[in-house]
């Protein structure tokens, strides 16, 4: 608890400095590595998603161009892109691709079981890793990095990408940016493209300390958690899995599947009902009151991938 | 404008102040560096396959009838340096720092005055003579795979080639702790530096666990001498090409572009220098 807490009060602080979240991420990032976390945790979760958009949502990656939203510091997903469909992602964010996660990305992204990749994209992610620039390599297999992107203005075109695809991303987003950003998604996929987006409705404090309830920051008011944990390092927009659902609607999205994560076997499923297995994030007694009419499934949902389809005519 | 401050500044400041104020300026940013720089040493490390080998006489005439190269006390420091680099494990991904390794090279470490290159012009100074050891690391980082990510090339070309093996430029120079040699580990697998002092001849290499699958080739182009309205300079461009044993290229990459002052006549090097540019190649 007292780690959460610690570490809480931390990045609330430096989140509120002037420059703080750049000198963080210098910090963290850049000097000690932190990236690393995401490496590990991409390359294990890519080939579950690949499966998903191929099988699930029915579409053909090959050459299909993708965009993917805050991958983070590594990277990893645009060459698992260029694995998959033979042309590296377009990526957009705040946060530059940072060039030292390079060859660690090529060693976990090759180990990783990506279907579609073939020995030919393997020699050339291979190569990779004596590159010195990660966004030029990028830029060279046919993708691009839009760093220092603000959600509500993505700069790609209209009816650009086939698959659009965040993991992490959009739980940082207040409700009115959340919902321009996603007018963004259904703006740039092309018809009958897929968005497919991971919102991790945990407390990200519980990352760092797992004594903590999952879904701690649900007890607090508004106004109490905008004080102490609104800044930069800390936002999360605590929307329930139905909210973020009904967010992707309103933007002109038809949901092609709703998969929730349950606690603590990290097993995905797809309906409500079996959701009620998984563990309750914060016992209800404890909610802040604007959170108290969330449904059983809902408190007992760690994250949710929304996979949603643009209509072919709208 | 930041270049004339800085003209200004070199015109005007002692070279040790300079050197003070550069320390004191990389200091955060080498501090920075220290998490993901290696720092084991296990010479025992079971690692057969050798990535790259070179060997570089400890003691070199560089012209004719001129005195042998480094002196003893140079030698001591190569001695000193190549003891601390000797059995440096680099883990996957780690980083190889020159500085961190070998550290300050004061006399309480066992280093001694040797020579160095001040403003251009030779001095005596504490460690002098430890570029001999950061050369042949720098030419086995190349040969052995790895990705360099900070050197800095010698500004002078002091000597004429006499038996020397390796292209023109292939060193890096280092300076405490404003000029480094860092190389990055890109393999899956840790490799180890082993550096000794045998028969008179500095011995070098890098090695990992087993055969990665690759060979490399470095190579130089361009090589040439220019007479410019300042003196003669030299210059060549370093290629290095990675290619999978089944022939399959994995990487082809310009390395470096090393531009030098000529500090010897280069008719020593070229039958009949012109005022045009030489090819040496």
């Amino acid at each position: 608890m007292l780690r959460g807490l610690i570490k809480g009060a931390g990045l609330a602080t430096v989140g509120r400095l002037p420059g703080g979240v750049a000198a963080y991420r210098a910090l963290t990032r850049g000097a000690l590595g932190t990236g690393v976390g995401h490496i590990v945790k991409q390359a294990r979760v890519w080939p579950g998603y690949v499966r998903l958009w191929r099988d699930a949502c029915g579409l053909d990656l090959d050459d299909a161009p993708v965009w993917l939203h805050e991958p983070g510091p590594a990277p990893l997903p645009a060459l698992a892109a260029y694995l998959v469909t033979g042309r590296a992602a377009i990526i957009t964010g705040a946060e530059a691709v940072r060039s030292r996660y390079l060859a660690r990305s090529v060693d976990a992204v090759l180990a990783a079981d990506l279907p579609g990749a073939t020995a030919a994209r393997r020699d050339v992610v291979d190569g990779l890793r004596w590159d010195d620039d990660a966004t030029a390599a990028i830029a060279r297999l046919g993708g691009a990095v839009h760093a220092g992107v603000a959600a509500a203005t993505i700069p790609l075109a209209d009816a650009r990408v086939a698959l659009a695809h965040s993991g992490g991303a959009l739980e940082h987003l207040s409700p009115a940016t959340l919902a321009r950003f996603l007018g963004e998604v259904a703006r740039v996929v092309l018809p009958g493209g897929v968005a497919s987006h991971v919102i991790d409705h945990r407390d990200h404090l519980w990352h760092a300390d797992k004594s903590l309830p999952f879904m701690a920051h649900l007890a607090l008011p508004d106004a109490a958690y905008r004080a102490l944990l609104g800044g930069a390092l800390t936002f999360h927009n605590r929307l329930s899995s139905t909210e973020v659902v009904a967010a992707f609607v309103a933007a002109g999205l038809e949901p092609i599947a709703v998969r929730r994560l349950l606690l603590p076997e990290h097993r995905w499923v797809e309906t409500d009902a079996d959701a009620l297995a998984g563990e309750p994030g914060l016992a209800r007694a404890r909610l802040a009151p604007r959170f108290r009419g969330w449904s059983e499934a809902d408190l007992r949902t760690a994250a949710t991938h929304v996979l949603c389809r643009r209509p072919a005519t709208r | 404008m930041i270049q004339a401050s800085r003209a200004w500044a070199r015109r005007v400041a002692p070279y040790p102040v300079r050197v003070a104020v550069a320390r004191l300026r990389h200091l955060p940013a080498r501090l920075l560096q220290w998490p993901a720089t290696a720092r084991r040493r296990d010479p025992e490390l079971d690692a057969p396959f050798v990535l790259a080998r070179r060997v570089s006489p400890l003691v070199r005439t560089v012209a004719a009838g001129a005195p042998a190269w480094p002196s003893a006390e140079e030698a001591a420091n190569v001695r000193a340096a190549a003891a601390r680099v000797d059995g440096l494990v680099i883990a996957p991904h780690q980083v190889m720092s020159f500085l961190w390794t070998v550290g300050w090279p004061a006399r309480w470490r066992g280093f001694r005055p040797g020579l160095e290159l001040h403003d251009a012009r030779p001095t005596l100074a504490i460690g002098g003579g430890t570029c001999k050891v950061s050369n042949l690391v720098y030419q086995l980082a190349l040969a052995g795979g790895m990705r360099v990510i900070e050197r800095h090339r010698h500004a002078l070309d002091l000597f004429p080639d006499r038996d020397r093996t390796a292209p023109f430029a292939l060193g890096a120079t280092v300076a405490y702790n404003h000029a480094d040699l860092r190389f990055a580990n890109p393999l899956a697998a840790p490799v180890t530096l082993r550096l000794t002092v045998r028969d008179g001849e500095l011995v070098g290499e890098l090695r990992t666990a087993r055969d990665p699958g690759w060979r490399v080739e470095v190579v130089e182009h361009d090589h040439r001498f220019v007479r410019e309205p300042d003196g003669w300079w030299r210059e060549n461009r370093i290629r290095r090409r990675i290619v999978r044993v089944d022939g399959t290229l994995l990487c082809d990459q310009e390395i470096a572009h090393n531009r030098a002052r000529v500090m010897y006549d280069p008719a020593l090097v070229l039958p009949a220098p012109t005022e045009a540019t030489c090819s040496a190649a």
